[in-house]
């Protein structure tokens, strides 16, 4: 059987895993495949799924309106009815320890130094040394994430200027032509299949994701998906073995259509 | 207009590309995060959006600075650490109190007890055991539909609880914070330190239980 290897350094020791690949690279591949985590499945099959949730009681509780919910999109069916057998055998004192715990530990970071600090050693213990992000760091990120939406058009008001936009235009477009040689390339295209590809690509919203480990770049899966207004998204995603896919998305989206 | 001296950018660049595995993309972050820190400790008027290429409307401009102000107000409570100082454990109990009541008030349908606390979690961005976002459909664009991911778990990666060593200073940290606030707070369930000792550890086996059955890193 195929291994995975990866390792990390730390201050006296190694610590080296060794994992099926079918266990982690290919799993991972497929959650990131936005056809293999497509799967919606209704309410009622649901709660035979996952029977120690009560999925409609869930949703009425978390639903901003009236409009009712068939069905849920489960990205990992097997997840979902292995962790209803998880709680089932579970004692439910420790259900409510594991949900106290995950509540002091995600908001911990942001409370006083002193609550924090134990968390704080433990990362730098197990991470080697490595520094943790300072306060500012964390509330700019934080801000970015809870007001993102905010935050981005300022940013782009007071620092995105005209003449960056035109060199993303021309990254975009790069990509665009780029992307047209490989599909002029691929040989399991027929002609009427390649001539919508490439009517995609020249009219349809390029939005690209694109592996930061040039080697990939021969293995390109090309996926296309309609976004809610109808207009074509493109996916380019690798399809290599690699230990870990940091991929870098970038949301440029010129509409020509 | 408040553009970093290039010298200094420079430093910036250099520096992460030194001690990074991946220099640009690092530099380029650390140059966004100090725009976004330039823009978040100003006030409104600083920005002078009038002279950027895509200006704010004048009938605009009193509820475009409303909306920067939310924003601003909100990081600014982020970097009030002496008011964070004073408060301690404080901002935690409500929620640590509210989430013992939904087990105690069910502790004869768990099935009940386990969907409120789940739905009553995910308004912080708490997410025990799985998490949910709202995207188009592939199949159908034209609608949204519901996602619902894996989460749970504390350590970056699953593969963090196969280790001893990990496991251990984790359980122990979480252990500890556990002591800091009962200090303050009678923790829902917790009658002694012992019994800190016993909830974490459960919770944290728990975990690593969830780890395996988990195929995200």
């Amino acid at each position: 059987m195929s291994t995975l290897n990866f390792f990390f350094l730390k201050k006296k020791r190694i610590i080296f895993y060794s994992l099926p690949s079918h266990l982690s690279c290919h799993v991972r591949q497929e959650l990131s495949n936005p056809v293999s985590i497509n799967n919606p499945i209704t309410i009622t099959k649901l709660h035979e799924m996952a029977p120690v949730i009560d999925w409609d009681l869930l949703i009425s509780l978390l639903r901003q309106n009236e409009h009712p919910v068939d069905s849920l999109v489960i990205t990992s069916p097997s997840y979902i009815e292995l962790t209803s057998a998880l709680i089932a055998k579970t004692d439910i004192k420790t259900i409510q320890y594991h949900f106290m715990n995950n509540l002091i530990l995600s908001v911990i970071g942001a409370l006083s130094s002193d609550l924090s600090a134990p968390m704080n050693n433990m990362t730098l213990h197990i991470s080697g040394g490595k520094a943790l992000p300072s306060r500012q760091d964390l509330c700019i990120q934080n801000t970015n994430t809870v007001l993102g939406q905010i935050v981005g058009r300022f940013y782009v008001l007071a620092n995105f200027s005209q003449a960056a936009k035109d060199s993303v235009d021309k990254l975009v477009n790069r990509l665009r032509r780029s992307l047209e040689q490989s599909i002029k390339q691929l040989e399991f295209f027929d002609d009427t299949t390649r001539k919508v590809a490439l009517d995609k690509v020249n009219y349809g919203n390029v939005c690209a994701v694109i592996s930061k480990y040039a080697a990939c770049h021969l293995l390109l899966d090309v996926i296309a998906s309609k976004n809610s207004s109808k207009n074509w998204i493109w996916y380019i995603q690798p399809r290599c073995h690699v230990a870990r896919l940091t991929i870098c998305v970038l949301p440029i989206c010129d509409d020509q259509s | 207009m408040w553009n970093i001296p290039r010298t200094q950018r420079h430093i910036i660049c250099l520096n992460t590309y030194l001690s990074s595995e991946i220099g640009a993309f690092d530099a380029l972050s650390k140059e966004n995060t100090e725009f976004l820190q330039q823009i978040l400790e100003r006030s409104y008027n600083d920005l002078k959006l009038q002279n950027a290429s895509d200006n704010v409307p004048a009938a605009r401009v009193h509820a475009d600075e409303e909306i920067f102000n939310k924003a601003k107000n909100y990081y600014d409570s982020c970097r009030n650490e002496p008011f964070i100082e004073r408060l301690g454990s404080t901002p935690l109990h409500p929620s640590l109190e509210a989430l013992g009541i939904i087990f105690e008030d069910n502790r004869n349908d768990t099935k009940v007890a386990i969907t409120r606390g789940i739905a009553y979690l995910n308004q912080f961005g708490t997410t025990p055991l799985f998490t949910f976002a709202s995207s188009s459909e592939i199949s159908q664009p034209e609608i949204y539909g519901i996602y619902v991911l894996q989460s749970g778990l504390t350590l970056s990666a699953k593969e963090r609880y196969n280790d001893s060593f990990i496991l251990e200073a984790y359980e122990k940290a979480a252990a500890e914070t556990w002591h800091k606030i009962s200090q303050y707070f009678q923790l829902p369930g917790i009658n002694s330190n012992d019994d800190i000792d016993r909830a974490v550890a459960s919770a944290v086996n728990f975990e690593k239980q969830l780890s395996l059955i988990s195929n995200s890193s």
